[in-house]
């Protein structure tokens, strides 16, 4: 780590990693409570209340999701255990304008396992559940460039050794990820290291990594015909 | 006209109202009795709410006069009998002056003298001159010769006119009869315009000197003499020009055969117009009229003559150049037997039988120069009588702005215009106001003869002009020429000489440099709704603001202003685009494919074994990888034609459809949204297919299916037309990517 700008995040010295590392059971979530819109202090609003509106439109449930996000301005991780070993079909969503809590609430009505809750002030979204799941693994040490493209850190990530090695051994495939369109180059060098966070939290790290520039990944895990794999995909980049 | 329908009976009375802002003065008149048997009538009347007091003072030719007061009732009136006052007061002789005067309320009384004889069914009007001794020669002066000039524009000539169908033999005795009305000598010189049928010239008449109050008779027939006029010339205009001002001389013509059983007169009058509101003209077996057009002026002019017929909705339109003098003659009958057409190629109906006509000066739109005259005959009678048309002038003139809005270092031009009270239109009548305009502040505006004003500092003055133009007088029937002033305000604003850039995407906050000059020290920026300017900083000739574009805006050019808040002076509008998305187009400034101009917007193809991902911008996406992508490079687009490339910060949805691939259980790729900052100037879209090395793609794994986009900017969306379709992988042992475009 070389760079001559570089911030080193490590265990809980740091605020925001302290504030990851309170997350809690990460296989399932519980729906937000009281208690943890409380997190918000007076003159900021909790994303689930952030009004949000949509056309009608057709559209898969992890894509909605992903919009409600996005139009609420919050960064955010849609974790996908339940995707069932087929595409995600599109479906017709009738139009909605309300909180983002409230579009969530709509959607969980038809999908039952979809849960939510605060993460710091994003919001993270599961569907479905397993008893382990991939971002659960640990990784000691990550460096990551501020500025990197997205899927550049999640490609390192993936390759980092330690994450390599698990996913061999418990056979997992990683699907590739879209590319989409590429994000613009800055001169910044500037890089952030994580110390002993799971895959969730370094994702987390990179969706708010900026103020202005909110991002969400989605996770999908699947065991298909014997063969397991997973993808992440930032689905708002 | 005043008819007695049935009999010989019919003179030409001009309505006049009552003019309560003149008070001394009164009116000037000619009495001819032609033969012993011959009766008048003067009549007086009193227009006014109070009673008018008049010396009625009568002259014999030489000047001898005799007097009585004369008291009218408000609104009464009075008929006296010229012949019998000069009975009892011992004036003798066949012509001579009637003088009324007013010490006050002169603008209330109206005249009329008539003469006739019912032994020989003979009548004439003796037109009688109101005399305002405030009227000033350049006020009448309509030629601007310096010299005060009366017309009469249709004396009939010893030889009359076939037109007037006379029987055949009659000789008429055509005669003026001059007046001086005042104390003192006068100079007089007459010439004449004569013509006849496919002939016209010029004739130069005697030299008078008129003893004070003297009357004197010109024997016009005496002139044919072939060497002053034309024996067989049938008109003559009759020019009567004098060192007198306004009203001291005065005639009248009249044109009778010996009998009195046939003639004509023609009234004299200074009145020269820019237009003419003609009266009614007959033609039947029975009655024909005659028009004449003439040029008064020193100058050549174009005359409009337009008879006007069914109720107004039709038009038949004459127009000539007419040099200075010269008269055009319209017979009406002739032009409606002989089916002449105009200039349009119009021909009058047949079976016509009345209109009414309007002449316009072509040339001089604030004092005209042309006169006009008109014949009626009826056939029964032998009976000619005169009518006229009404001159036309103008409300006072204004200027065509007020305020006049200049650019500060700018030009505006302003102008006048005036109201034609027959029109019922304004006219533009700046020439007359030309190299008199003027500014209050000359650092704030300028101004040439022409009425250009150029800003010189930011702010407000005034302007003004002066020129002179034809006057609507209410209840007259003249229209002298008035001085005028006509200004209004000048507002010298700030300008914007460039707005950059001049156009932004919807929904977006847009930095933009505005310069020009005359802001002030604290400028605004004025944007119409759905656009807040927030100034950054500013100079008197920069400003630096934000342009936050709401997304409930329309699209399309927005005016931009920028407001001097010093002097509370807005600047010229400058167009500030707004720009919906429309679709991409591949980028003519990347790919591999490049011929000038432009390229494909299409990268290389690249097969990786074990290789890296990269980007348009040369960023590594994916490391150790095994597979085959190509970086396509676009830029996204507006709804102007021609459509103009759209930077901005927006979220690019990428949607992806009609799914195949030949591997089991490969699905289509998720949405993905992607966040584009105005600092990309080319958007550049990856197409991968692989897996991370070692593993690779089998020789026949590959995928299709199509991409679709749109713009998200806050909760509004904004599809784009584009619809590519994608296929990617490998195809017996070779890595491909294609894309084609679907839907442009």
């Amino acid at each position: 780590m070389s760079p001559s700008r570089s911030r080193l995040l490590r265990g809980t010295l740091m605020p925001i990693i302290a504030l990851m590392c309170l997350a809690i059971a990460l296989s399932a979530f519980p729906s937000q409570s009281s208690s943890q819109a409380a997190q918000f202090t007076a003159g900021t609003t909790s994303p689930l209340q952030r009004r949000v509106s949509s056309d009608a439109e057709s559209d898969t449930l992890t894509e909605h999701i992903a919009l409600l996000l996005q139009k609420a301005g919050t960064w955010g991780g849609i974790e996908d255990y339940d995707s069932g070993c087929v595409s995600d079909s599109e479906r017709k969503i009738p139009a909605f304008d309300g909180t983002l809590e409230e579009g969530l609430t709509r959607l969980k009505k038809e999908t039952s396992s979809l849960r939510w809750r605060i993460q710091d002030d994003g919001v993270l979204v599961s569907r479905g559940a397993v008893p382990t799941s991939t971002l659960d693994l640990i990784v000691d040490q990550f460096t990551f460039g501020v500025n990197d493209p997205p899927s550049r850190v999640t490609d390192a990530l993936l390759s980092a050794s330690s994450i390599a090695r698990e996913m061999a051994a418990q056979k997992i495939l990683v699907k590739t990820p879209e590319l989409g369109f590429a994000q613009p180059k800055t001169a910044s060098e500037e890089n952030v290291t994580l110390t002993n966070v799971s895959l969730r939290q370094v994702l987390n790290t990179v969706a708010h990594l900026k103020e202005s520039h909110h991002r969400v990944w989605l996770f999908e895990q699947m065991s298909c015909a014997g063969r397991k794999t997973v993808l992440i995909q930032w689905i708002v980049k | 006209m005043v008819h007695g329908l049935g009999h010989s009976v019919a003179f030409h009375l001009d309505g006049i109202g009552e003019d309560e802002a003149q008070t001394a003065g009164g009116s000037e008149g000619i009495w001819w009795l032609p033969n012993s048997t011959a009766s008048d009538y003067l009549v007086l009347a009193n227009h006014g709410k109070s009673a008018l007091s008049l010396r009625l003072t009568l002259f014999d030719a030489s000047g001898k006069s005799a007097a009585q007061n004369v008291t009218l009732a408000p609104a009464a009136m009075s008929r006296v009998s010229v012949r019998q006052l000069l009975q009892s007061h011992g004036l003798a002789g066949a012509y001579g002056g009637i003088q009324l005067f007013a010490a006050s309320h002169a603008g209330s009384l109206n005249t009329l003298h008539v003469v006739f004889d019912e032994n020989v069914g003979f009548s004439a009007v003796l037109k009688m001159f109101d005399h305002d001794p405030r009227a000033k020669l350049s006020e009448r002066d309509y030629a601007a010769t310096g010299t005060w000039t009366l017309r009469a524009p249709m004396l009939a000539l010893s030889t009359p006119d076939p037109a007037l169908a006379f029987p055949f033999g009659t000789i008429l005795r055509p005669q003026i009869i001059v007046r001086n009305t005042t104390a003192k000598a006068l100079n007089a010189s007459l010439r004449f315009t004569w013509h006849r049928e496919a002939a016209s010239g010029k004739a130069t008449g005697p030299q008078l000197r008129l003893a004070p109050y003297e009357t004197r008779l010109i024997d016009v027939a005496a002139l044919q003499d072939g060497a002053t006029l034309p024996q067989d010339a049938n008109w003559a205009a009759v020019i009567l020009t004098t060192d007198a001002l306004p009203d001291e001389l005065m005639a009248v013509a009249v044109s009778y055969d010996q009998q009195l059983t046939y003639g004509a007169q023609t009234p004299f009058s200074d009145q020269l117009a820019f237009h003419w509101a003609g009266s009614q003209w007959q033609y039947d077996p029975h009655h024909d009229s005659v028009i004449t057009v003439g040029n008064g002026g020193t100058k050549p002019t174009q005359a409009a003559f337009t008879i006007v017929y069914n109720q107004g909705s039709q038009k038949y339109e004459l127009e000539r150049t007419l040099q200075p003098d010269e008269q055009m003659w319209v017979d009406v009958g002739k032009l409606i037997r002989e089916h002449v057409a105009d200039k349009n190629g119009k021909t009058l109906p047949s079976d016509l039988t009345a209109g009414s006509y309007e002449i316009r000066d072509l040339n001089n739109h604030a004092v005209g120069a042309l006169f006009e005259g008109k014949l009626m005959y009826d056939t029964t009678y032998g009976h000619v009588t005169y009518g006229c048309g009404a001159c036309c002038g103008y409300k006072p003139p204004v200027v065509n702005w007020d305020p006049l809005g200049i650019l500060f270092g700018g030009t505006s031009d302003n102008g006048v215009n005036a109201y034609d009270t027959c029109s019922e239109t304004n006219e533009d009548v700046s020439g007359a106001f030309y190299s008199h305009w003027t500014t209050a502040n000359h650092a704030i505006a300028t101004v040439d003869a022409y009425g250009t004003h150029t800003g010189q500092g930011v702010g407000s003055t005034t302007s003004s002009t002066s020129g002179s133009v034809q006057m609507w007088k209410p209840h007259s029937i003249t229209c002298p020429i008035t001085v005028f002033n006509p200004g209004g305000g000048d507002n010298t604003t700030p300008v914007i000489n460039s707005l950059s850039p001049a156009n932004g995407l919807i929904g977006n906050t847009v930095s933009v440099s505005i310069s020009g000059k005359g802001f002030g020290t604290n400028p605004t920026v004025v944007a119409p709704s759905g656009i807040t300017a927030t100034v950054q900083s500013s100079s008197d000739t920069q400003i630096s603001a934000n342009l936050t574009i709401s997304t409930s805006i329309t699209g399309g050019n927005e005016a931009i202003q920028v407001k001097n808040t010093q002097v509370t002076q807005s600047s010229n509008s400058v167009n500030f685009y707004v720009q919906i998305p429309t679709t991409l187009i591949r980028s003519p400034d990347y790919g591999t494919n490049c011929t000038a101009p432009a390229c494909n917007g299409l990268g290389p193809v690249n097969p990786l074994t074990n290789g890296s991902v990269i980007d348009i911008y040369g960023t590594t996406l994916l490391s150790n990888q095994c597979g085959v992508y190509e970086d396509i490079g676009y830029q996204l687009v507006d709804q102007e034609s021609p459509a103009q490339w759209i930077y901005g910060n927006y979220t690019l949805h990428e949607h992806f459809s009609n799914y195949s691939s030949t591997v089991t259980g490969q699905t289509a790729p998720v949405d993905v949204n992607n966040t584009i900052v105005l600092a990309q100037v080319i958007l550049g879209d990856t197409q991968y297919y692989g897996a991370t090395a070692p593993t690779c793609p089998g020789p026949n794994d590959n995928e299709q299916f199509d991409q679709s986009l749109s713009v998200i900017i806050g909760s509004a969306t904004y599809p784009l037309s584009m619809v590519n379709t994608i296929k990617r992988g490998f195809y017996s042992g070779t890595g491909n990517v294609t894309v084609t475009i679907k839907t442009p």
